[in-house]
């Protein structure tokens, strides 16, 4: 009996679910929406009208309204400028570039910590997995922004230090995923045949169970793209994401908050695109998870803050 | 059954232990030099001198947690470094008003998101349906701190209704209308010392707030009930009462509902405990005093809404909320499954 | 006195489609059924055959997917497809009451069974809570189950399988319908419950005098029980007759096969007797054949099989057949 080669076995299912999704309006908008956020993530210094500025470079553009620079939309600006004279749009889509780099990160990061741990878990069983699943636990009721908080204001604010405390928020969930695709995949034929003609743990590890774990992470990865942008952004408002002058719209959000009643166009714009990235992973994210198994719907939630202890310990509950 | 509970409530708190450990190794060990991130801006020798004595950092680790962790339990949380004041008077004067805060949201997202939702799963893929949906999607992508700020400028800027912020409207409020402290929370006080006036001056203060605060768990309340109630409208038992004609109406609002809201009201608890975040960034912008946010922003190191470098965050302040924090979490959690434990008298241990 | 013989329901040439995401799914297929007073019809066939899509279009409960292609049901000289939801109302649980397949997943687990049955009665024979609650014991004790009130005051998951599937009985008993109709009553229960099921079946339609359609996969249990038998094949009825017809000389190559699929006893120790399978796969209910149904896997085929669709024919008093071996 051939072993069937796991990884590109999961990966053509997957494509072969995604073509289908085509004709579901919830995925085209997702798709279109995340298509046009990441084309401008990807583009920003060359479709941004003032690139330098919005990697930040100041630039003192006068009107009369405001001496610190903080202009209305005009031809010049489109969106208008914010402190320093900036040009809002491209303060924007340099901050749509940052968002999507550090979501994209963080959910690999928070992949890698989790399927490591999940699987080990879940592969090996007895007393490794009590105590993972126990840390588990300890970091699943964590509330995700107040560690990220604590772990950032101890490290200081920066690109990386948001990147792992995001990262090491929001593992638990994946451990839990990989986890119980672990339990399940070990006690298939090939995985039980090959067990029993000596191959060493990690080669099936690696081999087998891996790969076919894989799939619902890629699922709960979209689901949770979204939750991880709002929450970078969440920190970035606090004044605990990334370094000025690297532009994120959290942090020209929050610079908005003061200036709400006279620059209305400060806050609004960065809102909407940040709104549009978090709906279109949603979309996204929610249609490939009722596509690929609505059973799942309760286990991932809706990309809400928090998963209840219970279900963990076994509790026989009806969904 | 009682060896549930007894699991239960050991796991619990073998929870806030980790996450005692969890704060004490962020704040003990990884840092370089845990003394100078503790002794707040510009700390002289003396004071880091001082600040080593005091929490110990001079001493073996597990001297140094069993300092830290016999000062948690005895209620010592440190002692903040730009308030300099106990941390956890502090945090026992934030508390209640931001529990009250997260308590009216998710009490909102029930009495809202409840019906709506059952009104969408009853006219499935109609054009209320739809519209709730796309409605529930928006409510919970948007953020909140963004949302904040829009309603700000839309109502408080453009139509001038409702202040800008802070409880009454004005941070002078409370000088003017005194209210006795008897649980913490104004909202509550005011209602319980007979201060209808002011409770209806805080209430209107807190529309703004309270909507930012409440769309996120609407959205989800809606879309769980609407998915719950369709779930259940599957089952066989709903089949029988149909196939014993009972009125349509009647199968909806009593014999799905009583099945369909017990997830629902399972997940309220945990939107209570959700929304604490949303706290957090409800009370910076709105500026409610005193609150768990207005601490976190206070021990950032900024005194308003601003985007300064934290030079000097107050790791003492920072620790003692998330302490807090997670503590109301998993008792949330605990209470919770123990109510579903009564109610459903079907789940077997 | 009941008018034995008087036709209390009448099928005629009934076809239902399902819409399914993969394409239409022809569940019933030109199916004809009559049911007597009194009657106990058994109803058999494997999964997919559509003998459950039968008993929910007899009180038109259907999914929103489903579609009436083309036939009647009759019932009592009441058109059911064409009745007025109201009308109907009046007949589901009153006139025609159903007994379902698993009690547990039938019962809402959130309602006392009091308040079930309490409220059939309610609903269905006016009467008020107090005299339902007694009326109810009266019912259970029919469905020979010991301490009624105990019973009535609990909730269906704190009852034994074989005591849910009672108080589900009572509830179709209650409203003394014309006809029960029992999907595979006993197919989620143990063999010695199934047995007691079976045989209180059998006793309450000899004292209450109802007719009842009974839906199973099992020839034995219909064997147990029934006057009559209607054998179903992927949304076709192929044979009916009487049980002894049926048994003794079965007709139609599918019931032929079903009857040779029985496990017997082997009959002496030496004696080994294997156990015979149909053929083939079951129909594809999405693409089913052309011509007669069953022919990819008869043993008979020949090739008008293939092209046309057999009638019914008589067979002999009572016996009816679907199949060319008979045809000329």
């Amino acid at each position: 009996m051939k072993v069937p080669n796991a990884l590109s076995g999961t990966l053509g299912r997957f494509g072969r679910t995604l073509r289908p999704l085509f004709h579901e309006k919830m995925f085209v908008a997702g798709f279109v929406m995340v298509g046009a956020m990441v084309v401008i993530a990807v583009f920003a210094p060359w479709i941004s009208p003032y690139p330098a500025q919005g990697e930040g470079q100041t630039a003192l553009t006068t009107c009369p309204q405001s001496a610190a620079g903080i202009c209305p939309p005009s031809w010049a600006h489109l969106f208008g400028t914010e402190q320093t004279g900036r040009d809002l749009m491209s303060r924007i889509f340099f901050g749509i570039r940052t968002s999507v780099e550090i979501s994209l990160l963080v959910v690999m990061l928070a992949t890698a910590i989790g399927l490591a741990v999940g699987l080990t878990a879940g592969y090996f069983g007895g007393i490794v997995d009590e105590a993972l699943m126990r840390v588990t636990d300890v970091f699943l009721s964590f509330p995700h922004l107040i560690l990220a908080l604590v772990i950032v204001a101890v490290l200081g604010p920066g690109f990386n230090d948001v990147l792992y405390a995001l990262g090491f928020t929001w593992w638990p969930s994946f451990a839990r995923l990989a986890r119980a695709s672990a339990l399940e995949i070990r006690n298939r034929p090939y995985v039980k045949i090959a067990k029993a003609s000596g191959v060493s743990n990690r080669s099936i590890l690696g081999r087998h169970i891996l790969p076919n774990a894989i799939s619902p992470l890629l699922v709960m990865i979209s689901v949770d793209l979204g939750a991880v942008v709002l929450a970078e952004a969440g920190l970035s408002f606090l004044g605990l994401g990334v370094r000025p002058p690297t532009a994120d719209l959290g942090v020209i959000i929050a610079e908005s908050a003061n200036q709400i009643t006279t620059a209305w166009w400060y806050a609004l714009f960065p809102g909407i695109f940040l709104t549009v990235l978090v709906i279109g992973f949603n979309l996204l994210g929610d249609s490939i998870r009722d596509r690929v198994d609505p059973r799942l719907r309760g286990f991932m939630g809706t990309s809400f803050i928090g998963r209840p202890l219970a279900g963990r310990l076994g509790l026989q509950r009806r969904e | 059954m009682g060896w549930y509970v007894a699991r239960r409530a050991l796991l619990s708190f073998f929870v806030v232990l980790g996450t005692i450990v969890i704060t004490f190794y962020l704040s003990h060990l990884l840092p370089g030099n845990p003394a100078a991130l503790y002794a707040g801006s510009n700390p002289s020798p003396e004071e880091i001198q001082r600040i080593t004595q005091q929490y110990g950092f001079n001493q073996p680790v597990l001297t140094q947690f069993w300092i830290y962790f016999s000062g948690i339990f005895r209620g010592d949380l440190g002692t903040s470094t730009i308030v300099r004041q106990p941390v956890s008077t502090l945090v026992l004067q934030a508390l209640p008003n931001s529990l009250t805060l997260a308590a009216m949201a998710a009490a909102i997202a029930g009495i809202i998101g409840i019906p709506l939702g059952i009104l969408a799963s009853r006219s499935r893929n109609s054009k209320l349906d739809n519209f709730l949906r796309i409605f529930s999607m928006g409510a919970v992508a948007i953020p909140q701190f963004w949302s904040g700020l829009i309603l700000q400028l839309v109502f408080f800027s453009g139509l001038h209704i409702f202040p800008l912020g802070a409880y009454g409207g004005s941070l002078f409020f409370f000088q003017l209308h005194p209210i006795p402290t008897i649980t913490g929370s104004y909202v509550i006080d005011a209602l319980l010392s007979g201060n209808f006036v002011a409770e209806g001056q805080i209430l209107w203060s807190l529309v703004l707030p309270l909507a930012t605060l409440s769309a996120y768990p609407v959205g989800v309340v809606i879309r769980q009930t609407r998915a719950s109630m369709i779930g259940t409208l599957n089952q066989d038992y709903i089949r029988t009462a149909r196939a014993y004609g009972v009125p349509r109406r009647e199968i909806e609002m009593k014999y799905a509902l009583k099945n369909a809201l017990a997830p629902v009201l399972v997940s309220l608890g945990l939107i209570f405990a959700g929304s604490l975040i949303g706290v957090v960034f409800v009370e910076d912008i709105f500026v409610l005093q005193p609150g768990l946010g207005s601490l976190i922003r206070t021990g950032l190191g900024v005194g308003t809404t601003s985007t300064s470098i934290i030079s000097a965050p107050d790791i003492p302040l920072i620790l003692g909320v998330a302490i807090v924090t997670c503590v109301v979490y998993v008792v949330t959690n605990f209470a919770v499954d123990m109510i579903q434990l009564l109610v459903d008298r079907r789940i077997t241990v | 006195m009941e008018q034995a013989g008087a036709e209390v329901l009448r099928v005629t040439d009934l076809s239902l489609d399902y819409a399914s995401p993969q394409g239409i799914v022809h569940a019933l297929n030109g199916v004809n059924l009559s049911l007597k007073q009194s009657e106990l019809l058994g109803v058999v066939g494997e999964s997919g055959s559509g003998k459950s899509t039968l008993a929910y279009a007899l009180i038109r409960l259907l999914p929103r997917n489903a579609l009436v292609r083309s036939g009647e049901i009759v019932f009592n000289g009441l058109s059911i497809l064409d009745a007025p939801e109201g009308k109907l109302k009046d007949i589901r649980g009153k006139r025609i009451s159903m007994v379902f397949q698993d009690p547990m997943t039938s019962l809402n687990p959130l309602f006392k069974v009091k308040d079930q049955i309490g409220r059939v009665l309610e609903l269905h024979r006016g009467v008020t809570k107090k005299d339902a609650n007694r009326m109810s014991a009266d019912f259970l004790r029919a469905v020979e189950l010991p301490d009624p009130e105990q019973v009535l005051d609990s909730y269906p998951f704190q009852l034994s399988g074989g005591m849910q599937q009672r108080v589900m009985i009572a509830m179709a008993l209650c409203t003394q319908p014309d006809l029960i109709i029992a999907d595979e009553p006993t197919s989620a229960v143990d063999a010695t419950i199934q047995v007691q099921i079976l045989e209180l079946l059998s006793r309450l339609r000899h004292e209450h005098h109802f007719s009842m359609l009974f839906i199973t996969h099992s020839l034995e249990v219909v064997s147990a029980v029934c006057d009559n038998v209607a054998v179903m094949y992927a949304g076709s009825m192929v044979e009916t007759g009487s049980v002894t017809d049926i048994f003794s000389s079965p007709k139609h190559p599918y019931t032929q096969a079903l009857m040779a699929a029985i496990p017997r006893p082997r009959r002496s120790a030496g004696e080994a007797k294997r156990l015979k399978s149909i053929s083939g796969n079951p129909p594809d209910l999405l693409s089913l054949p052309a011509g007669c149904k069953f022919h990819p896997r008869c043993p008979h085929v020949f090739d008008r099989c293939k092209a046309e669709d057999p009638a019914f024919r008589r067979v002999g008093l009572g016996h009816e057949v679907a199949c060319h071996l008979y045809t000329e």
